[in-house]
């Protein structure tokens, strides 16, 4: 349980830090596809350092794995949604960011219990 | 530079970066209890899964990093039964056919580089019947996880780790049958009982 609320706290923070990456980064205002790229490289240099920061408590892994898809994934969404035209206000992106990040653990978790059901399935119970 | 070279010099830190036991401990002490008679450790590293072990068995940890080894010494001393270290290749095991009643990896096969090899190996000195316990990380079939693993992998296998193995079908490729496999954590940690066939 306590590693439930762990993960789910350090995505959402993750998912807000990757925003905030992708915010400083889009004041540049380059090209679309070169911001995305520098956004989500500042976002998984924050995001690595982080995860290393946590691995003692929830895992190496279990924490790099998923908060890099999440580092890769916000500032796409975020410059993507810049390119169709939505306008976000200075808050906005962070708590975009920030819901990213908690639907990421949620996706983890629908994820892990047809993970175990596969496994179940193929190899039967342990 | 060499295998061992590598794993020497990762001796020091080793410690802190495997700093998963909090999570992890329960379901390795899960999969470790059903270690058998004489027992065959593959890479016992600095010994951080000796606190795992039931106890009361006679169990050859195997390392290929001398330094692993001398750190793994103190843990070895507190193990209540048999544990006896040698320093050997996971690839070339010193040990005749048929000469183990089990056998256990931890985080093993993501860093061996022949990982077919190292399985064929435990294969042979295993006894027919005998199981082998498997605490291993692999790729994810889930393609953005799959991905994350494969760019962890390009500085990961800097320091002889690749994150992304298909450890199952190299287990399965080895003539081992899979009787189970336990997620740990989503596809990726998985807890593996398989056992050579009589």
């Amino acid at each position: 349980m306590l590693f439930l609320l762990g993960d789910a706290l350090f995505l959402t923070l993750i998912g807000a830090l990757s925003a905030l990456a992708m915010s400083a980064v889009d004041r540049l205002e380059w090209n679309a596809l070169l911001l995305s790229l520098l956004g989500m490289a500042l976002a998984m240099a924050v995001q690595m350092a982080l995860a290393l920061l946590i691995a003692p408590l929830l895992g190496s892994i279990e924490s790099m794995a998923p908060s890099m898809v999440v580092a890769m994934a916000v500032p796409m969404i975020l410059e993507g949604l810049d390119m169709l035209g939505v306008e976000l206000v200075e808050t906005h992106p962070l708590s975009l960011g920030a819901a990213w990040g908690f639907v990421a653990f949620a996706l983890l978790r629908l994820y892990g219990a047809a993970c175990r059901r596969r496994f179940r399935r193929t190899y039967g119970a342990p | 530079m060499s295998v061992s070279a590598i794993w020497d010099l990762r001796a020091r830190l080793y410690d802190f970066c495997e700093g998963s036991a909090l999570r992890r401990g329960p379901h390795k002490a899960a999969l470790f209890k059903d270690m058998v008679g004489r027992v065959l450790f593959v890479a016992v590293g600095t010994g951080l899964e000796i606190r795992h072990f039931p106890p009361g068995l006679e169990i050859i940890g195997i390392d290929i990093s001398d330094a692993m080894l001398r750190r793994a010494e103190r843990r070895r001393r507190q193990y209540r039964g048999n544990l006896q270290f040698r320093q050997a290749d996971a690839t070339q095991l010193p040990f005749p056919d048929r000469s183990f009643d089990s056998a256990v990896t931890s985080c093993t096969m993501c860093s061996v580089p022949d990982p077919l090899r190292a399985l064929a190996e435990i294969h042979r000195v295993l006894r027919p019947g005998a199981p082998l316990l498997m605490f291993e990380h692999v790729r994810s079939r889930n393609a953005l996880l799959g991905l994350a693993l494969d760019v962890m992998t390009l500085w990961t296998r800097l320091g002889g780790t690749e994150m992304n193995r298909d450890t199952l079908r190299n287990v399965r490729a080895s003539g081992f049958g899979i009787e189970c496999v336990d997620s740990v954590y989503l596809d990726i940690i998985l807890a593996i009982r398989a056992r050579k066939p009589h």
